[in-house]
């Protein structure tokens, strides 16, 4: 029996307002991790799918919504535009490459894009089945698309107009699968890639016009950095296009994130600071309460200094298991918003095992705790053992 | 051996008392005894190093309390001083085994599982041990707290109104326990009290 255990066992025997600081304290730490985790996942995931596109080119309009659309697939398109200005593009000397696509089409919700090769070849994706597509009408599957929709190499594929479950079907027009790509953790996975010249022949076909030559977005890799300062003002100043950058544009939407982020953040501190308080006032008054007890341990030969260190104790025990808690907690809320938004979206949400910043978090809880208990723990420092025996 | 010459202490500026002097052999007890507000247990504290008093020296065994520091004297006083008090009084958090092994610990011995057994089986409570000690019956609480007091085998015990709650049948019995564990353990018995009841069992007897 010695003071370590007294502590953990005066804390235990009072289960409720322990309880309540634990839970607190918990919730609090558990919001923070979870926020800290989401916020450096998401800002992974839109990094992954961002490399190697410096500018992004469509039609006129939001240009946040032509980034969202293009380079992630989680919006609707601005517009189409001629691929003859795609392809002038190409000759400009600031432009690495140039990757068209088309889209606008789906299959039971999952996007249909028409593009050249080099759009898998961006984010490394390699075939597990069969091979990429060679010809019009024939398509390679995302391997999220291809496992939750059982979709095999031989399959046809009727798509539909638009980009919700339910659009008019393109009856006439099969697409023929050629292939299923293998997991590359980026914007891949949940989409079927096909040829342009595929997206042409299903809507001329159906309106029974010319052949209209037109992409949805082109993805620009520019050769220099010259380019990110020339290209744009020039696309957008000349031609009938937009051009945006994916960088800025994200970073935008990261402030406009953010400020969702540091509100809930703020809410979780002013949770974790009302548990140190509810620790606070339950210390203080069960120091009252336990003051002939107190005073008993010094008759059995116990120093000021150890009672003193018995309440700081039971601060410093109720922060460390508060935080270990709200970790464990953060975590299992990882896994099931994980499932959630892979269900939803093709991001994974994995969940860390630890970060530097909840080290940060880590020192700021026990903080708290050592705050909360130190008023208490003077008080039970300077405690008058004759009057209090007397008294009691 | 304890001895006391010319203790003073004073509460604030006009309440002020002076003590007469006290000399025990070894194996010797004593009953101080007097009326309320005479500084009874003020005396006690005094002796058992809970207060520092004015003036004066106070030896057992040739430590003087008086000039030992704070640390020293916490760590004395657990070893060996025991106590008593009117009511007793437990760690509530702890059952009777844990408040036993708590007050080995804080007095810097070694945990000695052995001696709580032998003492509460004397004192017939050992099949209490594993129980809160809040739960005992009153008499079973008297011979826990007496249990606290002789663990360390202390030099001496002190004893504050043991028996003021009690019926002239139990006043003797527990005053008899006290002696006998006392003797036992070799340690002097200084029992504080109002109650007369107790004079025919003491040779010591000091009147304040």
């Amino acid at each position: 029996m010695n003071m370590i255990v007294l502590t953990w066992k005066n804390l235990i025997s009072r289960p409720l307002s322990t309880g309540l600081s634990l839970m607190l304290l918990t919730l609090g730490v558990g919001m923070i991790s979870m926020i800290l985790m989401l916020s450096s996942r998401l800002e992974e995931q839109f990094q992954r799918n961002m490399s190697g596109i410096d500018m992004v080119v469509g039609a006129k309009g939001s240009p946040l919504q032509l980034i969202l659309s293009a380079v992630f697939q989680v919006d609707a398109p601005t517009g189409n535009i001629p691929l003859e200005e795609v392809e002038k593009l190409k000759k400009n000397r600031f432009v690495a490459s140039v990757i068209p696509l088309s889209y606008g089409d789906s299959y039971k919700g999952y996007r249909i894009v028409g593009t050249n090769t080099d759009y898998p070849a961006l984010y490394e994706a390699t075939t597990v089945k069969g091979t990429i597509w060679n010809s019009s009408m024939e398509v390679t599957v995302g391997a999220r698309v291809a496992e939750v929709l059982d979709i095999n190499v031989g399959d046809k594929l009727i798509s539909s107009h638009g980009l919700a479950e339910v659009g008019e079907m393109h009856q006439d027009d099969a697409y023929e699968v050629v292939g299923v790509f293998d997991y590359s953790s980026s914007v891949i996975d949940q989409l079927i890639l096909t040829s342009p010249e595929s997206i042409w022949n299903v809507h001329t076909h159906e309106e029974g016009e010319e052949i209209e030559r037109e992409v949805t977005a082109a993805l620009v890799k520019f050769r220099n950095p010259m380019g990110m300062i020339q290209l744009p003002r020039m696309i957008n100043q000349n031609t009938t296009m937009q051009a945006a950058l994916p960088a800025y544009e994200i970073n935008r939407l990261f402030g406009m994130m953010g400020v969702g982020f540091d509100a809930l953040s703020v809410l979780a501190v002013v949770i974790v600071i009302v548990s140190g308080i509810s620790l606070f006032i339950n210390l203080y008054n069960t120091i009252r309460e336990r003051k002939y007890e107190l005073a008993l341990l010094r008759t059995y030969g116990a120093s000021p200094f150890q009672l003193l260190m018995l309440v700081m104790g039971e601060g410093f025990m109720l922060s460390i298991s508060g935080f270990f808690m709200g970790i464990i907690f953060s975590r299992i809320g990882m896994l099931f918003l994980g499932s959630f938004v892979a269900k939803s979206y093709r991001y994974s949400l994995r969940p860390d095992l630890f970060t530097t910043q909840e080290i940060l978090l880590l020192i700021f809880v026990i903080g708290i705790g050592i705050m909360a208990s130190i008023i208490p723990a003077i008080r039970v420092f300077r405690i008058d053992i004759s009057r209090t025996l007397t008294e009691g | 051996m304890i001895r006391t010459n010319s203790l003073t202490f004073q509460f604030g500026s006009d309440k002020k008392f002076a003590f007469p002097n006290i000399e025990l052999a070894d194996n010797d007890d004593l009953l101080i005894i007097g009326p309320s507000g005479i500084g009874k247990t003020t005396l006690l504290h005094l002796l058992a190093g809970l207060r520092k008093p004015q003036s004066g020296n106070i030896y057992v065994n040739e430590t003087d309390l008086t000039t030992l520091r704070a640390s020293r004297l916490d760590r004395f006083r657990g070893r060996n001083i025991g106590l008593i008090f009117q009511r007793p009084h437990f760690i509530s958090a702890l059952s009777l085994m844990e408040n036993l092994l708590l007050v080995q610990h804080l007095a810097g011995l070694k945990i000695n599982k052995k001696r709580i057994r032998e003492i509460t089986s004397h004192l017939g409570i050992e099949s209490k041990l594993g129980e809160n000690p809040r739960l005992f019956s009153q008499g079973e609480q008297q011979r826990a707290a007496i249990a606290i007091a002789i663990l360390n085998r202390p030099k001496v015990i002190f004893a504050d109104e043991p028996t003021s709650s009690l019926d002239d049948i139990n006043c003797e019995k527990v005053t008899g326990l006290l002696l006998q564990q006392a003797h036992e353990t070799s340690a002097h018995l200084i029992v504080i009290t109002h109650d007369l009841r107790l004079k025919d069992q003491f040779k010591n007897v000091i009147s304040l």
